[in-house]
């Protein structure tokens, strides 16, 4: 065998060589003393920049977990509607939807199949709200907390947009780039939910207990599809596991 | 993360075991402790809302943690001004034995940092990474360059940082 190479020896040092691979530098420097020296220098020579790197450290900052949350929550809340790469529309009622929009047709057949089967309409258009994004590869809506009434309806159908529309109280909505929050405290709304069909992952929370996902052709849910095809998800039933946390006070700096 | 674990509980776990980590690659490369701990910090915030925890979590970190302070040193000309602030400070694990020898700390520091500063930013990015105990394939992936390569730009990138620490001041630890 011939000398060892910089590679060669740089690989054995960073201790990534399976066991076979190994095998014929550890036999080389069974027999080398001019590798043997090489392999000693440059280890030296880890050692060494290892060393001199750390002089560059400062203290780690002593941040907690919990403080990290809570600014991710924070922003969770921020509506922020010029969402990078997200298509993005705030519906104030039935009647808002822009023209040419496929939640405009959506939004005007959930409402005529509302009227169909006795759905509690809550009030007139005016007061029911929706919106309606593109997902991301992995999306999720979040309800922020459970209700003591309402039912969530799920259909997947064949549409681009993912749509969440409330009928009664419009809650407040925040649009991050990976999901939907809903902050639906003290609500008592229904939601209509549309998952497109093409969409790869799907998650629908309420609070940190997941009711519904879509992975790929796969829907898990405890609910069955109704006669519609939608699945009826009744808040009250529904038992999180782990009740959404209450948002501790802010100690953390502002942003 | 485990079927019925809630994200929350998965999410400080994977705080406690990376934030150290992303927090001296960021520090090491930037030289901006404050710079770092934000970084770091906003990294994992992305994480939070990502509600779902990627195939390798710590190199997800720090693909987040590259880009977010590759676009906060184009957005702002930070980097001189990192270095004039450095010196004053005072670095974990040397505490103050005199003022000859922080005198020599603080030109040992700064003779590291102008041979790191001076490397291309991948040898430099590469070398940090690989003295923070990241793998082979988690450098790979970090810097986008085949796995196969690591090996010899990591050697490179040694020779490189010896040389320009030779044409320095010698900053060799005692």
């Amino acid at each position: 065998m011939q000398h060892l190479d910089e590679e060669s020896i740089e690989l054995f040092l960073s201790g990534e060589l399976s066991e076979s691979e190994s095998h014929p530098i550890r036999r080389h420097l069974g027999g080398c003393q001019a590798c043997v020296r090489r392999l000693e220098a440059a280890r030296q020579q880890d050692q060494e920049i290892g060393a001199l790197l750390g002089l560059l450290d400062h203290p780690v900052p002593q941040v907690d977990a919990e403080h990290v949350v809570r600014r991710a929550r924070r922003r969770w809340r921020r509506p922020y509607i010029a969402a990078a790469g997200i298509g993005f529309l705030v519906v104030a009622g039935a009647a808002s939807a822009m023209p040419g929009s496929p939640l405009r047709t959506w939004l005007a057949r959930l409402f005529e199949g509302a009227q169909e089967t006795g759905l509690r309409p809550g009030a007139p258009a005016g007061v029911s709200g929706g919106i309606s994004v593109i997902p991301t590869a992995q999306f999720e809506l979040v309800f922020e907390t459970g209700q003591e009434s309402g039912v969530m309806r799920v259909t997947v159908a064949d549409e681009a947009e993912f749509a969440v529309r409330a009928i009664g109280r419009p809650p407040a909505y925040s649009v991050a780039p990976e999901g939907v929050l809903i902050e639906n405290a003290g609500s008592t709304a229904d939601y209509e939910i549309v998952v497109p069909r093409s969409a790869e992952s799907i998650w629908i929370r309420v609070g940190d207990y997941v009711v519904f996902t879509k992975q790929g052709a796969s829907i898990v849910t405890a609910a069955t599809p109704d006669a519609r095809g939608r699945y009826v998800l009744e808040f009250t039933a529904l038992k999180p596991a782990t009740p959404a946390e209450s948002e501790p006070p802010d100690a953390g700096p502002p942003q | 993360m485990t079927g019925s674990q809630p994200f929350d509980e998965v999410f400080r776990e994977e705080f406690e075991r990376h934030f150290a980590t992303l927090y001296r690659y960021v520090d090491r490369l930037s030289g901006d402790p404050d710079m770092a701990a934000d970084i770091a910090q906003e990294a994992f915030i992305r994480l939070y809302q990502r509600r779902a925890l990627p195939v390798d979590t710590g190199s997800w970190l720090a693909v987040v943690a590259r880009n977010l302070f590759h676009n906060a040193r184009s957005k702002s000309k930070r980097r001189s001004r990192l270095l004039a602030r450095e010196e004053p400070r005072q670095l974990t694990g040397y505490a103050s034995m005199s003022p000859e020898t922080d005198l020599e700390d603080a030109r040992r520091r700064k003779a590291v940092r102008l041979a790191l500063d001076s490397l291309p930013a991948r040898e430099r990015e590469m070398l940090v990474l690989r003295y923070e105990g990241y793998t082979y394939r988690e450098i790979a992936q970090i810097v986008d360059v085949n796995p196969a390569s690591v090996g010899t730009l990591l050697v490179r990138a040694k020779e490189a940082f010896r040389r320009a620490l030779e044409d320095g001041h010698d900053a060799t630890p005692r």
